[in-house]
């Protein structure tokens, strides 16, 4: 096939149980469901997921008992409120929280991919996102002898997140008018000892050599490339398609009890074995219906 | 602003037993191919098809029985051979025909684009198209230039029913926009009493005023447009989507026999209540396979190298 | 030289080549670099990935005549990032092996390219330290290609602006230094490593036609020398061919790529 293209079982099968995955997108936008899909078929258990905003992805995995621990500023379904099945899970004891804010969160991301073990912060002194976690050091800046709060380095075993385009040698682009919110995305794929990165297409070296700037993680940050069309389905992928709010409210309706969400569960993840029998699961002309103007013709 | 979408059901009652049809493309590229499907289904009979080379029309409309008269410069199932479906139907008798040469036939539009009642062209000359017709009481008039004495042959100007397009984008006030070759469609959108306009999308005004130069056919000339995503199925959409190897085999080997072209009739037409169960059969898998790559605006030579044709997905 | 550099890369590395110099400079830190990485790719390490500067994966058939910023910008390659991006590579451990050059080097590897002379009154004040810090720093592994004169190849340089081994033996380790430090260097006269308990250098080969007394004469100090020295390996045909291929009309070579 190519250097680093590998399917979707194959690339989530070599994530071993108990990893730290950070995850990509936020709120609503451009999480790696795909990705999130597999983990949950796979049956992959005590994950510790690290993101900076996040929502479905956390809340379905959380669900699905694949989650120990998840540190992240926010986990919530946006216009449609709380995430229910992480609340519930939170409120039982059965999942550990580390809360971060979204620039302490992001710190943590910048150090690891520029390669330092902490980052100095202002931001959570005096609160309890500082005094109640012990991960967060204190220290005195040398030069003026201010405090900071140290936050350590995300150093994730995995990160999965979901972009555009990416050749067959693992060259990832992203079309440059976007939600750039997301940009964290790029550093949480570099702070990661692999990245996994799911893209809507791939496309042929020709493309990717003719927008060479739009490369946002080079080869060598990238462990596998997956091609997934509709990857971050129920959530937007920027300029290809919008969130599906239908879905989402369906995903909240069957969220309200666990047992209702199991049958979600069977029904859009454990009973599609691929990606693309999921998306025949929510129906091509629905998917049809969600997409912007190609952005990828002329 | 007016509103010019409907279901592709809607646009295809637009098109009556016995009118005379031109349909955009080339080969295995832009024909559309769902709408076609479409009037199978709804058992247009006695249609008069003006073809210049849109052999995928002209052979499904005819293996289905809707053609009585086809009008033509060339119908060849690029990669395969002879139309099948269509040339049955001129041995056995069934559709009359009435040939001409890509030129001819292309100022026969243009002269009718124009609104000119015939225009003078060279290329006939010496050729049995003069010296037999079928199915024009007049196909040509010979001439002698009143300006400079030279033989020319006077083609007169063809005005169809209905022009249907497939193109890859338009606004509901049916501006239509096309990337790639056009082949005629020009000619044929301009020529037509009525332009239907099938498209991979429908998208908003702004996004056509983004690029004006793609506009191919103006809002004021389209009656109705659909929007169609793989409207073009299994033939291509430069930009959009490739032609598809295995069901243009799979096409062609039923059109070889009658018996087996109504097996394919059954499983991709009749038995399917419309285009959206036809992309079901096809199978997402294989759709998203077909899909362009952005540079290329087809598949990837190399990609389409590794893979075998059967195989839909990654 | 260039053949000897290729050999010492391995497949699917990440290669660090700095851009931006000119005259002899140039064919040491860039021409040569380039020459070696396309042999590389063309023989044992066809998934080689070069990085100049900012520039990822370019197109070593395609170098530009004049490296100016249009040509910078249209040079085919994967992708072309942001100028912190690209030092980011090396703080977070991207760069496999880099190549660097400097006006004086030592017997531990160490490299200047800031002052000659004493510091705060230099005979010769050159350019900064440019990223060669972060570079001899942080890189996998360096490979060093210098001129061969008791002017470079000095006991000790006058400013340490890449660390090699520093004062030897594990004085990288202690003071925090996470690359591995100079792995080779290569001169128009031999090739010399490191691979010593203490971590200086020392003699691997001479090129055919040189001498081990003249490579000796040429070091500023004492060389460390095996008592049998091998030649090195000249360039094989195919290697030849391929160096040729790759700059026909010596642009690389002859430094006229400005």
């Amino acid at each position: 096939m190519g250097d680093r293209v590998a399917s979707l079982r194959e690339a989530v099968a070599s994530i071993p149980d108990g990893s730290v995955v950070a995850l990509g997108g936020s709120i609503l936008r451009r999480h790696p469901m795909a990705l999130v899909h597999e983990l949950v078929r796979q049956g992959k258990r005590d994950l510790v997921l690290l993101g900076w905003n996040n929502a479905l992805d956390v809340d379905l995995l959380v669900a699905a008992g694949c989650v120990r621990r998840v540190e992240t500023s926010y986990v919530g379904l946006y216009v449609h409120g709380l995430a229910p099945n992480f609340r519930r899970a939170v409120e039982q004891g059965r999942v550990e929280v580390v809360e971060w804010s979204e620039t302490s969160a992001q710190d943590r991301f910048k150090a690891g991919a520029s390669g330092l073990t902490f980052y100095p912060s202002k931001v959570l002194l005096g609160s309890d996102l500082h005094r109640r976690n012990p991960q967060v050091r204190e220290v005195t800046c040398p030069f003026t002898g201010e405090r900071y709060a140290a936050v350590p380095a995300a150093t994730p075993d995995v990160a999965l997140v979901h972009m555009h385009y990416s050749d067959r040698r693992g060259n990832v682009g992203l079309l440059p008018r976007r939600v750039t919110d997301n940009e964290v995305d790029i550093l949480i794929a570099k702070s990661a000892r692999r990245a996994i990165v799911s893209v809507e297409q791939i496309v042929s070296d020709e493309y990717v050599r003719e927008h060479a700037h739009d490369t946002v993680l080079p080869s060598p940050f990238v462990a596998a490339v997956v091609e997934a069309p509709f990857g971050a389905h129920p959530c937007a992928c920027d300029r290809f398609y919008d969130y599906d709010l239908d879905h989402v409210a369906l995903y909240k309706e069957h969220a309200a009890s666990d047992e209702a969400f199991q049958e979600y569960l069977d029904r859009f993840v454990r009973s599609t074995r691929t990606h693309e029998e999921y998306l025949g699961r929510v129906g091509l002309r629905h998917l049809l219906r969600l997409r912007r103007p190609n952005p990828l013709v002329g | 602003m007016v509103d010019k979408r409907c279901t592709l059901a809607e646009a295809v009652s637009l098109v009556h037993d016995g009118a005379s049809v031109t349909f955009s493309g080339f080969g295995h590229s832009l024909q559309p191919l769902a709408f076609c499907r479409e009037l199978v289904r709804q058992g247009r009979r006695r249609l008069h098809l003006l073809t210049m080379g849109e052999c995928w029309a002209a052979d499904l409309l005819c293996g289905a029985g809707c053609v009585a008269t086809v009008h033509l410069s060339c119908l060849l199932f690029e990669g395969y051979g002879r139309c099948q479906n269509f040339s049955r139907a001129v041995e056995e008798g069934t559709v009359a025909v009435e040939d001409y040469s890509h030129f001819a036939i292309t100022s026969r539009f243009l002269a009718g684009a124009l609104g000119v009642p015939f225009l003078p062209i060279r290329s006939l000359l010496g050729s049995d198209i003069l010296t037999h017709w079928t199915l024009e009481p007049r196909k040509h008039v010979l001439m002698d230039s009143p300006f400079s004495g030279e033989r020319v042959v006077l083609v007169p100007a063809l005005q169809p029913d209905v022009a249907v397009i497939h193109a890859s984008r338009a606004d509901a006030e049916g501006n239509v926009q096309l990337v790639g070759p056009r082949s005629i469609i020009d000619e044929q959108a301009r020529a037509a009493r009525t332009v239907i306009a099938t498209v991979e999308e429908v998208v908003d005004p702004a996004e056509i005023r983004r690029h004006p130069e793609l506009t191919v056919v103006p809002g004021f000339l389209v009656e109705a447009v659909v929007e169609v995503p793989f409207g073009a199925h299994p033939t291509g959409m430069y930009r959009y989507y490739d032609y598809d190897e295995a069901h243009i085999a799979e096409y062609y080997a039923a059109s070889r026999d009658p018996a087996r072209f109504r097996a394919y009739l059954e499983r991709y037409v009749y038995d399917l209540p419309d285009h959206w169960a036809y992309l079901d059969a096809i199978g997402l898998a294989r759709l998203l396979a077909l899909r362009a790559d952005p540079h290329w605006g087809y598949v990837d030579p190399e990609l389409r190298r590794a893979k075998e044709p059967e195989q839909g997905g990654s | 030289m260039a053949a000897v550099c290729a050999r010492a890369l391995r497949d699917r590395e990440v290669c660090f080549i700095g851009l931006g110099t000119g005259g002899r400079a140039f064919v040491l830190a860039v021409a040569i670099p380039i020459l070696a990485c396309r042999l590389a790719q063309r023989t044992h390490a066809p998934h080689l990935v070069p990085m100049l500067g900012p520039i990822i994966d370019a197109d070593l058939d395609a170098v530009p005549d004049c490296v100016t910023d249009y040509n910078l910008i249209t040079w085919p390659c994967s992708a072309q990032i942001s100028g912190p991006s690209s030092l980011e590579m090396f703080t977070r451990g991207k760069i496999d092996v880099g190549f660097v050059s400097g006006a004086q080097v030592d017997r531990y590897g160490n490299l200047n390219i800031v002052a000659i002379g004493e510091y705060t009154r230099p005979r010769v004040r050159l350019v900064g330290p440019l990223a060669q810090p972060e570079h001899m720093a942080q890189a996998g592994r360096t490979i060093i290609v210098a001129d061969h004169t008791p002017r470079v190849f000095v006991e000790r340089v006058d400013y340490v602006s890449g660390a090699g081994f520093l004062e030897g033996g594990d004085a990288r380790a202690r003071a925090g230094l996470r690359g591995g430090g100079p792995a080779l260097v290569v001169t128009p006269l031999a090739v010399l490593d490191f691979q010593t308990p203490d971590k200086h250098m020392r003699l691997v080969s001479v090129h055919p036609g040189v001498s081990v007394d003249r490579v000796r004469a040429q070091t500023g100090f004492v060389l460390d020398t095996p008592a049998s020295v091998p030649e090195t390996p000249p360039p094989t045909e195919e290697e030849l061919r391929w160096l040729r291929a790759t700059d026909p009309e010596g642009r690389l070579l002859g430094a006229r790529i400005t």
